[in-house]
């Protein structure tokens, strides 16, 4: 009987132990969170402090977003296609709203940012095509990489240079994996990259919502 | 006599302190679980990675040409 009430005393002690450390980690690191270290007196004045920097692979779409609202081909003045695109003041005769007026403006296109702390090679694909999102008769999507900081990106050479931005930088989306920038650089002047879209959309186009999804991806690049 | 009426009184102390430790265990693995689910402090330091990939959208509404194409198209 006692050999028995000695085993369980100790099954208790060894919990118990194990509870206290558990609740102090914890306690710990909530007046860690609340700007309360718990803290020691120190009886030695001097002290090393060692750190290792974590690399980290971080993007992100500053500008996620592009939304032209209701459009509809000006078939009134003779055009077969509404030509849109995301540039300063842009303005077509090409394209209305729908009930008489300009499409909305999307001056900027798109905005990627290499937000961590290493060089990133940047590879985009859209989820769709033009054809199948519009149908009709020669639909386009079309983008363009250039710096939106100058810059930003370097070849296998560290010059500047993009993959995109040849004497006819506006290309057809890709749903396979394109390389746009060999090296986005990660200092704050110098990581952000423009996309900018063209688009264009037959008279004899599908009608409805239309979504096309692109997919940046960041890798690792010394 | 006595000795077994202190063995009795051992014994209730025993099975009170069981369940008060049982208690606080219940407790512990209860924050455990909370802090595993909300993703909050020292576990979320652990298991939080930001992805190196994201994705932008882009959208709008195709309407009707203003007219048929029969009737505007040159």
């Amino acid at each position: 009987m006692k050999a028995s009430t000695d085993h369980v005393i100790i099954a208790l002690l060894v919990i118990g132990i194990v509870i206290a450390v558990t609740a102090a980690i914890f306690i710990g690191n909530r007046f860690a969170q609340l700007g309360i270290p718990i803290t020691g007196f120190a009886t030695a004045p001097n002290a090393t402090v060692t750190l290792s920097v974590q690399t980290t692979a971080s993007l992100k779409f500053v500008d996620d977003s592009v939304a032209w609202g209701n459009v509809a081909v000006n078939t009134s003045l003779g055009a077969t296609h509404c030509l849109l695109a995301t540039q300063p003041s842009y303005t077509s005769d090409t394209c209305t709203n729908g009930a008489g007026a300009s499409v909305a403006y999307e001056e900027s296109g798109l905005a990627i940012e290499n937000d961590g702390n290493t060089n990133l090679t940047i590879e985009l694909h859209a989820n769709d095509t033009a054809t199948t999102l519009f149908g009709g008769t020669t639909p386009a999507i079309e983008w363009n990489v250039t710096h939106q900081e100058a810059g930003s990106c370097q070849n296998s050479t560290d010059s500047v240079a993009m993959s995109i931005n040849t004497s006819a930088p506006y290309e057809t989306i890709s749903t396979t994996i394109k390389t746009v920038c060999q090296k986005l650089l990660f200092a704050d002047a110098t990581d952000t990259l423009n996309i900018s879209i063209n688009v264009s959309i037959p008279y004899d186009a599908t009608t409805g919502d239309k979504a096309l999804t692109i997919v940046a991806t960041g890798t690792t690049v010394t | 006599m006595a000795k077994e009426g202190l063995d009795k009184s051992q014994g209730r102390n025993l099975k009170g302190l069981i369940i008060v430790l049982t208690i606080i265990l219940l407790l512990t693995i209860g924050i455990i679980g909370w802090e595993v689910i909300e993703g909050t402090g020292a576990i979320k330091e652990n298991t939080v990675f930001e992805p190196n990939e994201n994705s932008a959208t882009i959208s709008l509404s195709v309407l009707p040409p203003e007219r048929p194409p029969s009737e505007g198209l040159t």
